[in-house]
């Protein structure tokens, strides 16, 4: 592998035949190029049609991400694409798990807004963006290279901030996406000075190299580091992982809900995909410490273990903090954007173990297992708060008082996501959280281990709320009624139902088949 | 299969309940479900050969099959099992569970949820006592506390929101860090299984036999970590027992809970606790349990006099019967860490004596309850004369609780205090005498509450006189009754059951445990005053236990006094 700078290229390869790498390309890169493709397309359409029904605007979408799905599994095998021997995508199984994850919950995400009841006359303009958005991430979980995942980057987190502000009439809107802008352009403009950094440093903007030269060499380069660390607080600050999640609550709590939601899973899926990509490139480039007796501290180099006190730290404050906080909400969706923060902790808290050679593969399957659970049962969660803001207006838990009474299956369902949410059997959420803690358990951090198992068990008290409203409670004249019923019902039951059903079954195939999608390419 | 049948018959009565919209008819559904858990268990009571120790294998109920596995990284077992301690246990909770479901028929609002999470309750319980996989254990064990949470929180009383809360929360904390305990001892136990001594023997460190059978390799030398572990697992059931100081939800959560409700949360419940730290805690750290002992048996005694005084301050009916539960339950973890035959024994029979006695007490209360609609002790009195076929059943009750010879909670005390204060660990002697004060105390509070309630003269007039006790009630009360009788004046049913397992659980775990006594010369506790004085003669007829004979209990001291 070369570098970026032919002038630093010392052993650059002949230059392959052009003809073939293009068409390789072009192959390798197809979801993101159609999605590319979709902006434009739906950018015209909405020029030429300019006033009109605005039900073709979802279809158009919904289609679009479909062709998109296919485009991503269609692909097979593993391999590194570039061009004169520079790697700029790698086409693999963690790519195309962290891919469907983005696709679907795009797809969920245009579902909620067009059931959100809402018209604003601008349909074709967050189509646009939601297909800039699905480019961008699908692109960050195959970069493999910083110039390319900078422009990403940049693409998810423009694109994130339009739709934060999509609901122009209210000023928390306006707020949150303001916020956004700025504590965005700030974590932005941070990481790009440690990008430079870093690529002064390495002389690589290669992940692979850049992965080795921070994590295999014993000896740190105080500069390197620094660089490293202002990068890592572009991810964090896309995680929302403390201490870079002060933007999150305000930003989710003004953003429309279903928004939200796709910023709390998708874009939180963006940011861990290159961040484990990196991870799992730092062990794939110390082959030799695989050989090393598997004793505990033994099998991590300096940095390694410097970076794993990075991510503990991130992760112990990420959960904890998130959690507290949430204990105090009593609006829903900002309640929900607090657990949201408090989730990525227990992410961050296995992202530790990822360096872990013999037990990576199980980290990275867990995470991406994880995802797709959390992806039913965060979006259920906040689909329901859309639902209230459309037929309440209000999104405060109290207006949930007695739906349980109203309507019992509707509030089964949002029940049995609270639970998952939490982590409690038999629901798809606690097969979920055991396989996070098991690989950290398992490495012998016994102490992480617990400050996220008790974790666990507070953020029951705030996931109860919902519960305690619903079914506790009797309801009263004052509060209104969720008018849900035909397709968004449905909607809801089969978010839910795969969240018990794989808390009960078949979840070892699902996730055997994450285990064998995130072998990376190295 | 027949633990299958038995643990999953519940849940698949909930979809009846659908089957009506006539409450009564809901009602059937519900205590006809239960009805057959019940004869059920008796059934696999009727058909099991205590002597068969090993939980799971051929002839007794015991079974495992692959269930999920993940990778090479998870191997979990669609496992269960049963020995004589469980057996008595699934016995309690059949009957109970019947039982409350009928005296449930008060309940008037949202019948059919009622029944529903009730069902799904038992399953959750009966699940955790036959699952033989720490996984499937897991599961169960969570499982029960979602209908708990429901069960208090609509159709409790006054507090029932915070109760239930409160509830849940405590509970779950202590099943995160049994959780997190679960998963270091898998993963290092996989580990151990992996050796080429042991790699052929195809064994699984989530099956809870096979973590018995090869205990010593958890975390083997490293006794600070096997402590740890023990202690984390030691919590996690203690708060399920409870033992002070982690019995904080208790009062409420059974105060407020429906009548029903309280008699599973008091009669089923709690025993999960203790049948946690018999299948688990405490034989898979029999070192770390010796070590502990000092600090166990002062939890234990601490909780035996502590409740049986908080219980002696209170003027709420409910409430004193609940902290009584603190104060039998100090009397189970007692009697487990005296480590004698005797003792496990009477803990056993102590944790079924209570599921009984604690069950009849929280019926008898709610029966007043319902008519007065108060349960301020200092509001009552005369009863005696106004119900008089009440009170003959609620003394039943009663005086079982305070220990009156010839029922059932006299014979598990007393093997209590046998097996503590004849175990030859360090200070054993004085922990049973400061613990036999409690007896003391015990006394005091039931009497006093009795006094209050039943003699005298009435307090005040209720709106409504109240009625003597009606057939539905004396249904849920007198099998109660007679079987803590029963068990007062001949347990050797329930001995004879139980034990073998206990034999064997001792023998195997904790024989070599065991510290050398001072002088090796024959038995040092008279046993003939115990033989004469202290028990019920129908006690000594059975022939599986010998209190002190030369038998086994000498025996293993002595093979353990060789290998040294």
């Amino acid at each position: 592998m070369g570098s970026f700078l032919p002038l630093l290229a010392q052993d650059a390869p002949a230059f392959p035949s052009l003809k073939a790498d293009l068409m390789q390309n072009l192959g390798a890169a197809a979801p993101e190029g159609f999605l590319c493709l979709m902006v434009l397309v739906v950018l015209l359409l909405d020029v030429i049609r300019h006033k009109g029904p605005s039900a073709l605007y979802p279809k158009v979408t919904l289609a679009g991400i479909a062709i998109a799905v296919v485009l991503v599994c269609v692909g097979s095998g593993d391999h590194l694409v570039g061009y004169n021997g520079f790697a700029a995508l790698s086409v693999d199984g963690l790519g195309r798990l962290f891919k469907l994850v983005f696709l679907i919950t795009g797809a969920l995400t245009v579902v909620f807004v067009m059931r959100s009841g809402k018209s604003y006359g601008r349909e074709g303009e967050f189509q646009v963006l939601m297909f800039g958005a699905l480019a961008g991430m699908c692109y960050l979980a195959s970069a493999t290279e910083l110039i390319g995942f900078y422009v990403a980057f940049e693409l998810v987190s423009y694109t994130g901030y339009l739709m934060a502000g999509y609901r122009l009439e209210s000023t928390k809107g306006a707020e949150a996406s303001g916020k956004y802008v700025i504590f965005g352009s700030v974590a932005s403009g941070v990481m790009l000075f440690g990008i430079t950094l870093v690529f002064g440093f390495t002389g690589s903007t290669e992940f692979s190299v850049i992965a080795e030269k921070l994590m295999a060499v014993d000896t740190a380069e105080p500069a390197l580091m620094v660089g490293a660390i202002f990068t890592f607080a572009g991810f964090a600050f896309k995680a929302a992982a403390f201490p870079f999640q002060f933007w999150c609550p305000d930003v989710y709590e003004g953003a429309p809900a279903p928004v939200a939601g796709f910023l709390a899973v998708a874009s939180k899926a963006a940011a861990f995909a290159v961040g484990l990509r990196v991870l799992a490139y730092g062990v794939g480039a110390t082959p030799s410490l695989d050989a090393l007796d598997p004793n505990l501290g033994q099998l991590l180099t300096p940095n390694m273990a410097f970076t794993e006190q990075v991510l503990a730290v991130a992760a112990v404050g990420t959960m904890t903090w998130g959690n507290l906080a949430a204990l105090r909400q009593n609006n829903l969706q900002r309640m929900l954007a607090y657990s949201s923060i408090a989730q990525a902790g227990y992410l961050l808290m296995t992202a530790c173990v990822v360096l872990h050679a013999d037990v990576s593969d199980d980290a990275l399957a867990a995470i991406g297992f994880y995802f797709l659970i959390y992806l039913f049962m965060n979006l259920g969660a906040f689909f329901i708060v859309t639902l209230m803001r459309r037929d309440i207006g209000s999104t405060l838990v109290t207006d949930l008082r007695g739906i349980g009474h109203r309507k019992p299956l509707l509030a089964s369902c949002f029940a049995i996501m609270l639970i998952s949410l939490t982590g409690l059997p038999p629901t798809a959420g606690f097969v979920g959280k055991f396989l996070l803690f098991a690989p950290v358990i398992g490495e012998g951090l016994f102490v992480l281990a617990t400050i996220g198992l008790i974790n666990g068990a507070i953020s029951l008290y705030y996931y109860a709320k919902p519960m305690r409203e619903m079914f506790l409670k009797e309801p009263d004249e004052t509060t209104g009624d969720l008018r849900v019923v035909g397709f968004d019902l449905a909607l809801i039951v089969a978010l839910t139902v795969p969240l018990l059903f794989f808390g009960l079954f078949g979840w070892d195939a699902v996730a055997d088949a994450a285990r064998d999608a995130v072998a990376v390419a190295r | 299969m027949e633990l299958t049948l038995l643990t999953f018959l519940p849940v698949i009565g909930i979809p009846l309940l659908w089957a009506s919209k006539d409450v009564k008819v809901q009602r059937m559904i519900g205590a006809g479900v239960s009805g057959v858990v019940m004869l059920l268990s008796i059934w696999l009571w009727m058909n099991f050969d205590p002597n068969h120790t090993s939980l799971v294998g051929d002839g007794a109920y015991g079974f495992s099959h692959a269930w999920i596995s993940v990778g090479d990284s998870f191997k979990i077992n669609y496992a269960m099992g049963v020995d004589g301690i469980s057996l008595l246990l699934i016995l309690l909770t059949g009957v109970l569970g019947f039982l409350a479901a009928i005296s449930a028929f008060t309940i008037k609002t949202k019948v059919r949820g009622f029944y529903a999470m009730y069902l799904l309750l038992l399953t959750g319980m009966l699940g955790t006592f036959v699952a033989m996989d720490l996984f499937l254990f897991y599961v169960f064990w969570e499982v029960m506390l979602l209908p708990m949470y429901f069960l208090i929180g609509i159709w409790g009383g006054k507090q029932r929101e915070f109760a239930a809360i409160k509830f849940f929360l405590y509970t779950l904390v202590g099943s995160v860090l049994m959780l997190g305990a679960f998963l270091a001892i898998y993963f290092q136990l996989s580990e151990a299984f992996a050796s080429p001594e042991l790699i052929a023997q195809g064994l699984n460190a989530f099956s809870i036999p096979d973590i018995l059978a090869h205990h010593h390799l958890i975390f083997e030398g490293n006794s600070t970590v096997r402590m740890v572990l023990f202690v984390a697992l030691f919590i996690g059931f203690a708060i399920k027992v409870p033992v002070f100081p982690f019995h904080t939800w208790l009062p409420l959560a059974h105060v407020q809970a429906p009548t029903p409700i309280s008699v599973i949360l008091a009669g089923v419940l709690l025993k999960l606790g203790g049948y946690g730290m018999m299948r688990m805690a405490f034989p898979w750290f029999p070192d770390a349990v010796v070590t502990a002992w000092p600090y166990l048996a002062t939890l234990a005694v601490v909780s035996i006099i502590y409740g049986a005084l908080v219980a002696l301050a209170q003027t709420d009916w409910k409430k004193l019967v609940a902290y009584s539960s603190v104060s039998h339950m100090g009397y189970v973890l007692l009697g487990l860490a005296s480590l004698t035959e005797e003792g496990i024994n009477g803990a056993v029979l102590q944790m079924f004596s209570h599921g009984l006695l604690s069950g009849m007490m929280f019926l008898c209360v709610g029966v007043i309850y319902e008519q007065a609609h108060h349960r301020d002790l200092n509001r009552f009195g005369g009863m005696l004369s106004i119900v008089p076929r009440y009170t003959f059943v609620a003394m039943i009750a009663f005086f079982g609780s305070l220990g009156l010879p010839g029922l059932s909670g006299f014979v598990a005390e007393m093997f209590v205090f046998f097996g503590a204060f004849k175990s030859d660990l360090p200070d054993a002697k004085i922990f049973t005498i400061v613990g036999t004060i409690g007896i003391v105390f015990g006394a005091v509070y039931i009497l006093v509450m009795i006094q209050k309630v039943f003699f005298g003269k009435p307090k005040e007039t209720p709106e409504h006189p109240y009625r003597d006790l009606s057939l539905r009630e004396g249904i849920t009360l007198w099998p109660l009754a007679i079987m803590a009788l029963w068990i007062g004046i001949y347990p050797a049913p329930a001995l004879n059951l139980i034990d073998p397992a206990v034999a064997n659980w001792r023998r195997t775990y904790f024989a070599e445990h065991m510290p050398t006594p001072p002088e090796e010369t024959g038995d040092l506790e008279a046993p003939d005053e115990l033989d004469t004085g202290a028990l019920p003669p129908d006690a000594l007829r059975w022939d599986g236990l010998r209190l002190n004979g030369p038998g086994r209990d000498g025996s293993g001291r002595d093979s353990a006094g060789e290998e040294k």
